[in-house]
C-alpha cells in the first residue's frame, strides 16, 4: 500500500528555502539540527529511502574522518575531497530534494501554480522532475544499443565516447517532450480558468510545524550571526 | 441524426508541402470511423487538426473549416476543447505526465477546474469503467503497454467527452492486448461515444467499423460503410487484412540442413527467469517466429542469444562466448532509435572501412532501394519516421555478415505495404542465414515464418506453421 505524502509540497520547499539561505553561514550546532531533521522528514514520507540516504551519508562521512586529510590536499585526489566536503555540507538539502521528487508531477504543478508562478514555468519545471527517472532507462537503452552495433567505447577518446551517449538521449528526450506536450495540451492544460488538485493541498498542523522549525533554525543563525 | 463533427479542408499544408486536400466529411454522433492508408499519406496530420494540435503545437496553413459540436474550432478557448474531446497517442510510454494512475486520470479535470469531490468520484468511476480499479495507485512506469493504453482511455472518461480520437493505440500492444483494447473500444461504443480512430491494423476493429475513410495522398480514396469492407478493398488499397483468422501462411518447409542449435537455454534476467529451457534448431532456409505472452522473456532471449545479456545456462551452436555472440549475431532492438549512432542514414550503414568496397556499397544501395528508404539516406537517422527507423534497422541488422540474425518487431505499427517489403527481405536473407523473428504481427508471421517456437510456463515447444495456423492463433489467444 502506497501512503499517502502527509507534508505538503510547498511547505517542503519552503524549508528548502530558509536551509538554502543559512546553510553556509550556520554553525556546526545548527547543521546537525537541520540533517536531523531532514532525516526525521524523510523517514516520515519515506522510510526506506530515508534508510538509503542514512546509509550514504554515513559512508560519506566515515571516509572523511577515516583518511587524514593530508593526502588529499594536492592535485585529483584533493579535488575528490572537497567535493565529498560540498556534498556533506549540502546533505540536508539532498534530502529534501529527494523528498520532493516523490510528490506527484501534478501536485507539483498546482503547488506552484499556487505561489502565482507562470503557467509555462510550473510546467518546465514539472517536466524536468518527470524526466529523471527517465535518462536512467534511456543510458541502459542506448548502452544495449551499443552492443547491438559492436560499438566499443573507450576511455581513449572520450570526447567520441561522450557525444555516442549524448546525442541519442538529446534525441529522445526530444522526442518524449513532443509527445508529451502533445499529451498535455490535448488534456488543456492551457485552458484558462482556476485549477484544482486531486489532492487535498490545504495546510495542516503538519506544514506549519515544519515551517516553525524552519524559521527556528533560521532565527538561530541570525541571533549567532548579530 | 445530428452531426457532431464538420470537417471541410480545401487545403493543409506544411511550409511548401501540401499534406492534406479537399478532405470533407462529417461524422455522427455515436458514429465508430477509422482512418486509414499508407504511412504519409497525412492521416496522423487531419487526426492532429481535428484534437487542436495544430495550429497549437505545430504550425501550418489551413483553408477550410472543422467544427464539432456546431462551432469552429478556431472558436474555442486554449485548451477548451479538451472537453469534448478524448486522446489516446501511439506511444504509451511517453504521453504519461504523472507518477501513478489515479493522478494521470485525475489531470484532465484538474486542468478543467473540476471541483475535487466530483473528480475523485469522476477518476474512480471511470478506471472502474475500464476495469482497471486495481491499477489506481500503481505507477505508470511500471504498466504494460496495454495497460498504459487502458489509463490512457480512463482519463478521457473523467470529462465525459463525447468524441474520443485515437491515434494508433495498438501499434506497441502484442496480440492478447491488442483484442482487450478492442473489446474496450467496443464498450464504448456501446455508452455512445462518437469515437475516430487512426490505425494500420484493422482486424481488431473489424466487427466495430460504421465507416471506414481510406485516405491516399493527403487525398479521399473513398469512403466506405461496413457492408463494402470486403478483400477486393483491402488488396486494392493494400490494407492491413480485417480477419486474421482466415490467413493462411505461404511458406515452405525448411531444408534439412542444421545450422543452428540452441541446447538448453534459460531465459533470465534481472531477477525474472523462465522455468522451462529453451531447445530449438534451425535448418538453412529457416525462419522462426519466436511467440507468447507479454513478458514471458521473448525479448530477453534475443538479448541472451546475441550477447547483450549474458547467457547464465546453456549452449549455442554459433558461438561459446558473449563476446563471439556479440560479433556473430546480428540483431534489430524493439527500441530501435537506440542502434543509431551516426550523423546520416548513409554513413549509418557504410562504416569507414568500407567505404571504397564496391560490392558492399551495391548491396547498401540495393536495400535502401528495396526498403523505400533511398531517398531518405542523406536525413538524421533520428529524424526519420518511425516505421523508416524500424526499416533502417532491419537493414542494419541484414547488412552485418553473422551466422544468425534476430529481428525484434520489425513491423510494429507498419503498413501493409512496408510490412511486405520487410518481409521480402527477409525471405531473401533466409536463403543464406536463418532468421530469428520475434513478432505479434500476424500477418507478417505468416509470410516468412517456416516455424514457431511458442514460449510458455507450461513449456516451449516448435512447430511448424503450415497446417497449423489455427493452433498457432489459438495459442496467441490463451498464451498457452
Amino acid at each position: 500500500m502506497k501512503t499517502e505524502i502527509q507534508i505538503k509540497l510547498i511547505s517542503v520547499g519552503i524549508l528548502m528555502i530558509i536551509y538554502t539561505s543559512i546553510v553556509f553561514f550556520c554553525t556546526m550546532p545548527v547543521y546537525w539540527l537541520m540533517l536531523i531533521f531532514s532525516f526525521f522528514l524523510a523517514a516520515v514520507v519515506k522510510r526506506r529511502k530515508s534508510i538509503q540516504l542514512f546509509a550514504f551519508y554515513i559512508i560519506l562521512f566515515g571516509l572523511i574522518n577515516i583518511v587524514p586529510s593530508e593526502y588529499f590536499l594536492y592535485g585529483w585526489f584533493g579535488a575528490i575531497y572537497t567535493m565529498v566536503l560540498i556534498i556533506l555540507k549540502l546533505f540536508p538539502l539532498w534530502i529534501l530534494a529527494g523528498i520532493m521528487s516523490d510528490f506527484s508531477t501534478s501536485t507539483m504543478i498546482y503547488s506552484l501554480r499556487n505561489i502565482h508562478l507562470p503557467n509555462s514555468l510550473c510546467i518546465g519545471v514539472a517536466i524536468f522532475f518527470r524526466f529523471i527517472p527517465e535518462y536512467r532507462e534511456y543510458l541502459s537503452e542506448i548502452r544495449e544499443g551499443l552492443k547491438a552495433r559492436n560499438i566499443e567505447i573507450t576511455l581513449f577518446r572520450p570526447i567520441h565516447s561522450l557525444e555516442v551517449y549524448l546525442v541519442p538521449m538529446i534525441y529522445k528526450a526530444f522526442e518524449t517532450g513532443e509527445t508529451l506536450s502533445c499529451a498535455l495540451i490535448t488534456k488543456g492544460i492551457e485552458y484558462d480558468c482556476k485549477k484544482t488538485s486531486y489532492q487535498d493541498l490545504s495546510f495542516t498542523w503538519r506544514d506549519y510545524a515544519v515551517i516553525l522549525v524552519g524559521l527556528i533554525l533560521l532565527g538561530i543563525t541570525i541571533c549567532q550571526k548579530l | 441524426m445530428s452531426k457532431i463533427i464538420n470537417v471541410d479542408i480545401k487545403k493543409f499544408s506544411y511550409s511548401k508541402e501540401t499534406i492534406l486536400k479537399d478532405i470533407t466529411f462529417s461524422v455522427n454522433k455515436g458514429e465508430f470511423i477509422v482512418i486509414t492508408g499508407l504511412s504519409g499519406c497525412g492521416k496522423t496530420s487531419l487526426l492532429r487538426l481535428l484534437n487542436g494540435l495544430i495550429p497549437a503545437l505545430y504550425d501550418g496553413n489551413i483553408i477550410g473549416q472543422i467544427s464539432i459540436l456546431d462551432k469552429s474550432i478556431s472558436d474555442y478557448k486554449a485548451g477548451e476543447i479538451a472537453k469534448y474531446v478524448g486522446n489516446v497517442f501511439q506511444n504509451p510510454n511517453d504521453q504519461f505526465f504523472s507518477k501513478d494512475v489515479e493522478n494521470e486520470v485525475a489531470l484532465i479535470g484538474e486542468n478543467m477546474g473540476m471541483e475535487r469531490n466530483l473528480l475523485r468520484r469522476q477518476v474512480q468511476n471511470s478506471l472502474q469503467e475500464i476495469g482497471i480499479s486495481d491499477l489506481k495507485t500503481r505507477k505508470v512506469r511500471e504498466l504494460s503497454g496495454g495497460q498504459k493504453q487502458k489509463v490512457a482511455i480512463a482519463s478521457t472518461l473523467v470529462f465525459d467527452s463525447e468524441i474520443i480520437l485515437l491515434d494508433e493505440p495498438s501499434a506497441n500492444l502484442d496480440y492478447t492486448s491488442t483484442n482487450e483494447l478492442g473489446r474496450i473500444l467496443k464498450h464504448l461504443k456501446g455508452c455512445g461515444k462518437t469515437i475516430i480512430i487512426v490505425e494500420h491494423r484493422l482486424s481488431y476493429l473489424f466487427q466495430l467499423i460504421d465507416r471506414m475513410i481510406v485516405l491516399k495522398e493527403g487525398k479521399i480514396e473513398g469512403i466506405f460503410s461496413s457492408k463494402d469492407l470486403t478483400s477486393d478493398l483491402e488488396q486494392k488499397n493494400e490494407l492491413r487484412s480485417f480477419n486474421n483468422n482466415n490467413l493462411k501462411s505461404v511458406m515452405e518447409y525448411p531444408d534439412d540442413n542444421q545450422m543452428i542449435r540452441i541446447e538448453d537455454v534459460y531465459i533470465s534476467n534481472k531477477g525474472y527467469s523462465l522455468k522451462e529451457p529453451v531447445n530449438f534448431t534451425l535448418n538453412s532456409g529457416e525462419c522462426i517466429a519466436l511467440i507468447g505472452d507479454n513478458g514471458i522473456g521473448k525479448t530477453t532471449l534475443a538479448k541472451q542469444l546475441s550477447g547483450i545479456i549474458p547467457l547464465k545456462k546453456g549452449k549455442t551452436s554459433y558461438s561459446r562466448s558473449i563476446k563471439e555472440r556479440l560479433y556473430d549475431v546480428a540483431i534489430s532492438l524493439q527500441n530501435c532509435s537506440n542502434m543509431f549512432f551516426c550523423e546520416t542514414v548513409e554513413k549509418e550503414l557504410i562504416p569507414k572501412d568500407k567505404i571504397k568496397d564496391g560490392k558492399y556499397l551495391e548491396e547498401v544501395k540495393r536495400y535502401l532501394l528495396e526498403m523505400d528508404l533511398w531517398n531518405k539516406r542523406m536525413l538524421n537517422p533520428h529524424d526519420l519516421s518511425g516505421g523508416e527507423k524500424q526499416r533502417l534497422a532491419v537493414i542494419i541488422a541484414l547488412l552485418k555478415n553473422s551466422k544468425l540474425v534476430i529481428l525484434d518487431e520489425p513491423t510494429a505499427g507498419l503498413d501493409y505495404r512496408r510490412m511486405k517489403l520487410v518481409a521480402d527481405a527477409i525471405g531473401e536473407k533466409i536463403k543464406n542465414t536463418p532468421v530469428i523473428l520475434i513478432t505479434h504481427d500476424i500477418e507478417l508471421m505468416f509470410k516468412v515464418c517456416n516455424t514457431a517456437y511458442l514460449l510458455s510456463k507450461n513449456g516451449n515447444k516448435k512447430m511448424i506453421i503450415r497446417g497449423n495456423e489455427d493452433k498457432i492463433l489459438d495459442f496467441l489467444k490463451k498464451g498457452k
